[in-house]
């Protein structure tokens, strides 16, 4: 199985979710110094909720379309919710056998909402 | 010995390494990170480990002679090869980062105070910039940097304006891991003996690409490490001129490197005993001996001039594709056979990444020199290697990765 699938490809070309929020309440940088990732993520939550995220930043194809993935997902859940998620839940999500070695390019973007609320 | 048939190089020596026997299909361009063992290497431990297994130095008994002998052998060999002029300027190490942190440790410390200078080079491994510069942070010592041309070699321009009557020292690799550039140590030594510093040379990748006369050139220092040179890992040399080696207080303190031990007092054995301490690790110089011969062996039979030829394909087939950006020096007399590159924005690890569903080995990451990828202005590079197993047909397949790879991520 190939890690650069067609829907990982196209979370990374054609992102939902890049750029920057016209309203955010929280935000992070995270940088990955090993291979040169670097990311921001900004989200608006109100009343607990996600309402919106938006990720930003320099990154291979995993760390980016996991940023779009990771974000497509947390968007209307609960703060609390979120903060559950586990590194297995984001592997799941991207659906693709991932090396150890790009494992840190994928959790790169957990740790950046982490980061951020 | 090469074979062309039509323009495609082959090599007489990949079939030494079963490794690459076993995994035909494998395309490893990654000799700068480590070299692939020969048979003869994985035979000497073996042939070691049945016939003269035992500590060295201590024992009186026969098998135990014969290891020391073995052990020395190689000590002997190595300051052969590197043109050394004493067996006891050669100390063997666990590697080039441990010889490069004794050499700052030992020589460093005791010869270095505040207001003293100590230059190094952009292109340098952190195996030479964490050492050094936290020595001179504690040192309050200054740090030069001399800067690369827009071509990728050394400014030596820059170099002999930044030496003076405060430089110490001179610490410098001789072939970068990234760039491939080579530097001109006879002028680089001639400078710096000029103001009366130390040459301490990092020889990591150079040695297993270029001959050196140590004794004929003007430096103080050389470290390398034999897993680069066909041998195993846990292995490497240190190289002091004898009268500097001789004026160095002891690295690591244990058994074997004491005349002497009372509660009161300690005397240390003479060079290059003094520093190997402990139980060394004698199947790794074995190793590592085996390794320097089998490569002695390759060129001879011409492998010096293969993997010149083979650098001149990669660097040519590189260059044709206009998305691909090359870093480090174009002319071949000015480099050894290690290429980093980048192929448009595509990250490296993503090359990687796809090179490796095509089997090709590649190297991606900043191969620890964060400052000269800094100075590049990038974050990554990729990084294609050479080794006397490598041929036309790797570099094609390395062509096609890279097609394929744009094909899915610069469309």
């Amino acid at each position: 199985m190939n890690i650069y699938q067609e829907n990982i490809l196209d979370h990374y070309q054609h992102p939902r979710h890049a750029g920057k929020l016209k309203k955010q309440s929280h935000s992070s940088d995270v940088k990955n110094d090993l291979c040169g990732d670097d990311l921001q993520f900004e989200l608006l939550i109100d009343k607990g909720v996600v309402k919106d995220a938006a990720f930003t930043g320099i990154g291979c194809v995993i760390s980016k379309s996991a940023a779009d993935i990771l974000i497509d997902e947390i968007i209307g859940k609960k703060v609390s919710e979120v903060k559950k998620l586990t590194s297995d839940d984001l592997v799941k999500m991207l659906g693709i056998p991932i090396s150890p070695t790009r494992l840190k390019c994928a959790l790169i973007s957990l740790e950046g909402v982490s980061k951020a609320i | 010995m090469k074979k062309q048939t039509g323009s495609k190089l082959v090599s007489a020596w990949k079939n030494d390494f079963p490794l690459l026997k076993k995994s035909k299909s494998l395309h490893y361009l990654d000799a700068a990170a480590t070299t692939q063992k020969p048979k003869l290497v994985m035979d000497a431990v073996k042939e070691f480990q049945t016939k003269s297994n035992a500590n060295i130095h201590r024992g009186v008994y026969r098998l135990a002679e014969n290891a020391t002998a073995e052990y020395e052998y190689i000590r002997d060999m190595i300051h052969q090869f590197i043109g050394a002029n004493s067996v006891h300027e050669i100390v063997f190490t666990s590697g080039t980062t441990m010889a490069m942190n004794l050499l700052a440790e030992s020589w460093g410390k005791k010869n270095l105070s505040a207001g003293d200078e100590i230059i190094l080079t952009a292109m340098e491994h952190h195996a030479v910039i964490v050492p050094w510069t936290e020595l001179a942070r504690q040192l309050d010592v200054k740090v030069r940097i001399i800067p690369l041309t827009d071509k990728g070699l050394l400014d030596m321009k820059e170099y002999e304006n930044a030496l003076n009557k405060k430089t110490k020292a001179v610490i410098m690799t001789a072939m970068s891991n990234v760039l491939g550039s080579v530097v001109d140590l006879k002028k680089i030594g001639e400078a710096a003996h000029r103001v009366d510093a130390k040459v301490f040379i990092d020889g990591a990748q150079y040695i297993a690409h270029r001959n050196i006369n140590v004794s004929k050139l003007p430096i103080d220092g050389l470290v390398f490490s034999g897993h680069k040179v066909y041998g195993n890992f846990g292995a490497g040399v240190l190289w002091v001129k004898l009268d500097t080696l001789e004026m160095m207080p002891r690295y690591m303190g244990g058994g074997a490197m004491i005349s002497r031990v009372t509660w009161d007092h300690i005397d240390y054995r003479e060079v290059p005993y003094r520093f190997e301490a402990g139980t060394p690790n004698i199947s790794g110089v074995i190793s590592m001996g085996a390794g320097v011969k089998y490569l002695k062996a390759a060129w001879k039979s011409g492998a010096k001039q293969h993997e010149e030829a083979l650098l001149k394909e990669l660097l040519s087939k590189l260059s044709a594709d206009k998305d691909i950006t090359i870093y480090g020096p174009a002319s071949l007399k000015d480099r050894g056979p290690i290429v980093s590159f980048n192929v448009g924005n595509i990250h490296p690890h993503d090359l990687a990444s796809i090179l490796d569903q095509h089997n090709v080995a590649i190297r991606a990451g900043h191969h620890c020199t964060m400052p000269l990828h800094s100075s590049l202005g990038v974050p990554a590079t990729a990084r294609a290697s050479l080794a006397v197993w490598n041929e036309s047909r790797d570099i094609d397949s390395l062509i096609k990765g890279i097609n394929a790879a744009k094909a899915i991520l610069m469309r």
